[in-house]
């Protein structure tokens, strides 16, 4: 009998908690923080494993200079950018290639195109590449009515770049809801491992 | 005795839990809204914005609820209602479609004060007016017609005041799912919770 009872407030309790754990998970904040920005992506990468698979270049790169140009009310960054190492793809150390990012400084317009103070547009709230910038990034081939010649873009937006922090670890630039799954900041020599093992695969 | 008085715990208990369960938000939003409401409210489209058809069935979706979906009692099709109009001056949200090439997006929604913008790129920081979507119509990124739809209904939510939240229309990675789906009660829910 006791038995009995005893089973019978453990699943009681056990329904009760799994109840509020749910509540607490489905629970949405309203910080911007925590619920990434306001555009779409064409592929939200899941893994380092999708990332190497889809970029055509890897490489470690240094910002030398960077053009802002304002295409049908968007602003794109043009970084020319030297290459200081390479990891997958046809691109040799030495060469200086150009990365167009969404983003960067413009004026924006109103309703009858008439200019607004100046705005950084940060998509999703990841700035661009800055000038005298270190990361490693994968690359994709940019086709687009905005610029012509050979250019580069991040893949996922953002999602393809890391950044060294002041500790010499490489930091994914994206926002939290949208940080690959398997991986954590970690030094320049161990993420180049684990970029080969996956070249290599 | 004491068996009548743990079933009477445990059917409270059950009660109790499937309250909470209901109560639960299933939704992100910005925490800010559309000044003036999104009831009796004017979207702005050119005709020949070759999403022109998409993008009206978007606005329809947010218009009318499928009740396969949602109850009545839950929400209905007076709560959001946009109508077209051909003067981008009477208008909150201003749909555009333009190839911006390989840039890795399908679309965005800019928020602006009257004449002010909020940070470019992210959510509102403050009641908004007005705003701007823009759609990648890139031919690099070709789109089934019904993830189209998704995206533009997607946008249309964030310039309702959600955000992005995972297993809804406002999930991030919509445009990747092999079969997006049309507004869910969470979406609906999230709008109530803001008008």
């Amino acid at each position: 009998m006791k038995r009995k009872s005893l089973i019978l407030l453990v699943c009681c309790l056990l329904f009760f908690l799994s109840i509020i754990s749910a509540c607490g998970e489905n629970d949405a904040g309203s910080e911007q923080g925590l619920v990434g920005g306001a555009a779409t992506l064409v592929k939200e990468y899941q893994s380092l494993d999708e990332l190497v698979a889809d970029a055509a270049e890897i490489t470690e790169i240094n910002v030398l200079s960077q053009e802002t140009i304002t295409y049908q009310d968007i602003p794109f960054t043009i970084s020319t950018v030297s290459v200081l190492a390479t990891f997958k793809g046809t691109l040799k150390v030495g060469d200086t290639i150009r990365i167009i990012e969404t983003g960067g400084e413009f004026y924006p317009t109103d309703k009858v195109g008439k200019k607004l103070p100046k705005q950084t547009f940060k998509l999703n709230g990841i700035p661009v590449l800055e000038k005298g910038g270190h990361e490693i990034v994968m690359l994709s081939k940019f086709t687009g009515p905005q610029v012509e010649g050979d250019v580069y873009t991040p893949l996922g937006v953002y999602q393809g770049r890391f950044k060294f922090d002041s500790s010499g670890k490489l930091v994914q630039q994206v926002p939290e809801s949208q940080k690959i799954k398997d991986y954590k900041p970690i030094n320049k020599e161990k993420f180049v491992e684990q970029i080969k093992t996956r070249v290599h695969k | 005795m004491m068996k009548k008085r743990i079933s009477s715990v445990f059917i409270v208990t059950v009660i109790f839990s499937l309250l909470m369960a209901n109560s639960a938000s299933a939704y992100a939003t910005w925490g800010f809204t559309l000044t003036g409401g999104v009831k009796d409210r004017y979207y702005y489209v050119d005709p020949s914005n070759p999403k022109f058809s998409t993008i009206t069935s978007a606005v329809a979706a947010w218009n009318t609820i499928d009740p396969v979906y949602i109850s009545p009692s839950q929400f209905s099709s007076t709560d959001v209602a946009f109508y077209y109009t051909s003067s981008v001056l009477s208008s909150q949200i201003d749909f555009y479609t333009s190839d911006y090439g390989t840039t890795g997006w399908y679309g965005l929604t800019l928020f602006y004060n009257g004449t002010s913008m909020y940070p470019a790129g992210s959510g509102p920081t403050g009641p908004y007016t007005w705003c701007k979507i823009q759609l990648n119509s890139t031919s690099s990124y070709p789109a089934p017609t019904n993830t189209w739809l998704a995206i533009a209904i997607h946008e249309m939510g964030h310039a309702l005041g959600l955000a992005h939240f995972s297993g809804s229309i406002m999930d991030a990675g919509i445009a990747g799912l092999t079969t997006p789906s049309g507004l869910t009660s969470d979406d609906i829910n999230g709008i109530r919770s803001l008008y």
